[in-house]
């Protein structure tokens, strides 16, 4: 069992997402923008891991990435990347940001459930695939 | 002038023919001698008139006369000829010195001599045998009753002699006018303008002569003949200053003959004036050219002209002359469609006004002066050939000219020196710099930055993309593609405008980022619920299941509605008309329905109330218009921002206002977020979902049906969208 964070600005995708993880016993906490994962994840309890979806309003994802990495306490706090767009340079930018796995939509929730494992085995990361 | 003359015909009655001037002329100037003849039985003669005359006197004035009509001085201007004779001299000399009868019989039957031995026209030689007969009694009867009993030849008689002479050249003047009107239209108006200080002078002069002839006849008759005297000496003036001034009117023309074969053109414009040019060098009354193309020029185009041998002058005879000529030359002549013959005579013409000319005047060019017309000839065909050439270049070079002109792409020559040799009006307007350009040729060097870059660029088949700020802020994208043409050492750049090719590539490039989010987004919980349920089934309550079958189904549907407006928006590039079924509609009830659709607003929608309005539209269409423009309204305003929505009914439009308080647009985007994929947020970072094309569907739906959907935003106070339909009336 772990404590998840959901970030993205689309209920279902969310919705989906929960359900998923609950049903395998996660607990599972939920932001629906950056601003307010930040703010989340800028309180002292942490979650086990982050899905943070890219294409946000305001504040993307990469941007909130490239936030957790510079804060000591997140810089290690694994996350996964999800996105709606599948170009090179997105994946890239994901990467490059800090990402622990990169996971285009849509994605296969067993697959989701896959990488939470790995992650929290403290698994390495994911090579980039260009 | 001669225009003038057509259009005053006219005047000329019907009955006023050269028959009946000449009739009248005839029967006048015998009715002229009759009285006459009777004159002596009423007045008395004066003194100085021998009466009766010997014979030899008689055969004297016969013979003068005969004289004074074949002397004459030709005077021409212009292009008529006028000729001074001293027959008003005999006529006043013979009215002192012989009886009226005698005087004027001896003068007559003089010219009447002169006409049938140089055989002219008996027509032309009665009517001034009856013209002279008038005018000549008009003087002597005139004389014979003003000089009155004066025994003595004195003042009174010279008195008399002057007014004589007036209605001598007054009658004379007068049948003059008349014969010219009847034969040729002169105006008589015109004719006595030109005609009457002349022949008054003449008739003056000649008194003049015959009184000091008088005189020295009484004092000393030995002396008389020295009267003649000035006579002669007059003659021989006129005769020169006639010369001299033939002799300037023949250089004006060589110097235009000059002008004509100097000055390339067509031979529709060289020749007719060189060929008009060497007639009046050569005093001809006619020229006539064929040419071997087909083109005739001047009087007679049936002429056809006998073969005349290069480089020389050929006397036309005969059959070979044209029409109504009676002499004239043809020289051979060469142009670059195959020659032709110019020819240049004249001809025998009823010219009235000229009493002996045509017969008296043989006409013909100098043999000496036969190699410099044939070099004048051939400089002609030269002009012409030249002008030809200058034509065919002129149209070719127009050609390019268009061709620079209006090309789309700009074009920009650079010579080995680095000067701008053309800078076309295409690449004026693209890159907003004007350069002079052909002989005040500039330096690039001097060029503004931009076409200091454009002719710089390296010469790549591809061309090279140049972006840059035009003065009036575009941004603009060129695309400059370089040629370098070796054998001039030149460089020919075109420059073609690729802003809007650029523009809708990153339009297209953002949609498919747009798109793939907007697709794959609705993917992922009905993928994920797909394989949730097949995973965890047992798992999952009849309650959870049931709420996860909606949520894939309503994504399902969101997805449909989504390709729907792709396959819209791809039928509004082809030419294919949307498909709208037009019906009268409420368009109210169309509104509130639309508004069903968005039941998380409940509280910020507001419509107002209204009575039914009808309109012709599909409701449909209405409907996804509706619930575009509101969907857009709630997407891009705060969470508790009310969204109105208003009514407005005209005449002949009906209107919908769909007013939110959201950021508002800002006015260089209004027209352009009706574009297809236009989006105004980077797509990675945008607040909203939305492919990009519900503006742009909405307006293409609107106007098949007749209407149009617009927009009025204050950036900062928020956005109006208007959709505007077809009153239909109650």
């Amino acid at each position: 069992m772990a404590t998840i964070l959901i970030v993205d600005d689309e209920p279902s995708v969310r919705d989906v997402i929960r359900d998923t993880l609950e049903l395998e016993d996660h607990v599972v906490f939920e932001a629906v923008d950056g601003p307010s994962a930040l703010e989340t994840l800028s309180q002292p309890q942490l979650p086990d891991c982050v899905v943070l979806d890219i294409m946000m309003p305001g504040i993307s994802g990469l941007d909130v990435l490239t936030e957790l990495r510079a804060r000591p306490a997140t810089s290690a706090l694994p996350v996964i990347l999800l996105t709606a767009a599948s170009d090179d340079a997105t994946t890239w930018a994901g990467w490059s940001a800090g990402a622990n796995v990169f996971l285009p939509k849509p994605f296969d929730p067993g697959a989701l459930l896959d990488w939470i494992d790995r992650v929290l085995e403290g698994g390495g990361e994911m090579e980039p695939t260009l | 002038m001669t225009q003038v003359r057509e259009g005053l015909r006219p005047l000329r009655p019907p009955w006023l023919s050269v028959g009946f001037v000449v009739s009248f002329a005839t029967l006048a100037g015998v009715l002229s001698l009759s009285v006459l003849a009777w004159l002596p039985a009423v007045v008395d003669l004066p003194a100085h008139v021998i009466d009766p005359p010997p014979v030899w006197l008689l055969a004297l004035f016969v013979a003068l006369a005969a004289v004074s009509d074949v002397v004459y001085v030709p005077v021409r201007h212009a292009d008529a000829w006028e000729e001074l004779t001293f027959v008003e001299v005999v006529i006043i000399w013979g009215v002192l010195i012989l009886p009226p009868f005698a005087a004027l019989s001896t003068a007559l039957l003089g010219f009447a001599l002169v006409a049938l031995l140089l055989r002219r026209p008996a027509v032309k030689s009665l009517f001034n045998l009856g013209s002279y007969a008038i005018s000549g009694a008009g003087l002597m009867i005139t004389y014979l009753i003003l000089v009155g009993d004066s025994e003595q030849f004195g003042l009174r008689s010279v008195l008399a002699l002057l007014v004589g002479a007036v209605v001598f050249t007054t009658l004379n003047l007068f049948m003059l006018t008349l014969i010219l009107l009847a034969a040729e239209g002169v105006p008589p108006r015109e004719l006595l303008e030109e005609q009457w200080a002349l022949s008054l002078g003449m008739a003056v002069g000649s008194v003049g002569v015959a009184t000091v002839a008088l005189s020295i006849e009484q004092s000393n008759p030995a002396l008389t003949p020295f009267a003649a005297l000035p006579v002669i000496a007059l003659w021989y003036a006129y005769r020169a200053s006639s010369a001299h001034a033939e002799g300037r009117e023949r250089s004006r023309w060589l110097v235009e003959l000059g002008q004509a074969v100097a000055t390339p053109g067509q031979p529709q414009v060289v020749i007719p004036r060189a060929a008009e040019a060497l007639r009046r060098v050569y005093a001809a009354d006619e020229y006539a050219v064929v040419l071997a193309s087909g083109h005739h020029f001047g009087t007679d185009p049936a002429w056809v002209p006998p073969p005349v041998p290069p480089r020389q002058v050929r006397t036309l005879v005969g059959d070979e002359l044209p029409d109504h000529w009676d002499a004239g030359v043809g020289i051979r002549l060469d142009d670059q469609s195959g020659g032709g013959v110019l020819a240049i005579g004249t001809h025998h013409q009823q010219e009235w006004a000229t009493r002996h000319l045509p017969w008296a005047r043989s006409w013909s060019v100098p043999e000496t002066d036969e190699p410099a017309l044939v070099a004048l000839t051939a400089a002609v065909g030269s002009s012409v050939r030249a002008g030809q050439t200058l034509a065919e270049l002129t149209a070719e070079t127009a050609k390019l000219q268009a061709v620079v002109d209006h090309a789309t792409d700009g074009i920009c020559v650079v010579d080995q020196q680095d000067e701008v040799l053309l800078w076309s009006p295409a690449a004026q307007r693209i890159t907003g710099v004007d350069l002079p350009d052909g002989l005040d040729s500039v330096r690039t060097a001097d060029t503004p930055d931009i076409v200091r870059r454009i002719v710089s660029v390296p010469a790549e088949p591809e061309g090279v993309e140049v972006s840059f700020e035009r003065s009036d802020g575009q941004q603009l994208d060129l695309q400059v593609t370089r040629v370098d043409v070796a054998a001039s050492g030149t460089r020919v750049m075109t420059i073609r405008d690729m802003t809007r090719e650029r523009r809708a590539e990153r339009l297209k490039s953002d949609f498919i980022a747009t798109i793939s989010h907007e697709l794959r987004t609705p993917i992922t919980p009905i993928r994920g619920y797909a394989d949730l349920l097949r995973r965890r089934w047992d798992r999952m309550s009849e309650e959870k299941r049931a709420g996860v079958l909606e949520t894939i189904q309503e994504r399902a549907d969101h997805l449909t509605r989504l390709v729907d407006d792709l396959l819209v928006a791809a039928r509004t590039t082809s030419d294919t008309e949307l498909g709208v079924d037009m019906q009268r509609m409420d368009l109210v009830d169309a509104v509130r329905e639309a508004a069903t659709g968005f039941p998380e607003v409940d509280g910020r929608l507001s419509i107002a109330a209204s009575e039914p309005l009808w309109v012709h539209a599909d409701r449909t269409r209405v409907i996804q218009i509706i619930n575009n423009l509101v969907g857009n309204a709630v997407k891009y305003t705060g969470p508790d921002a009310a969204i109105e929505v208003r009514f407005s009914a005209g005449p002949e439009r009906v209107e919908v206002f769909i007013r939110d308080h959201g950021a508002g647009i800002a006015a260089d985007e209004q027209e352009r977020v009706f574009e297809r994929f236009y989006r105004i947020e980077d797509p990675m970072t945008m607040r909203t979902g939305g492919s990009g094309l519900g503006l742009h569907i909405s307006r293409q739906l609107a106007r098949a049906m007749g209407g149009d959907v617009r927009l009025n935003s204050i950036p900062g106070e928020g956005s109006t969208f208007v959709l505007q339909l077809i009153a239909e009336g109650t």
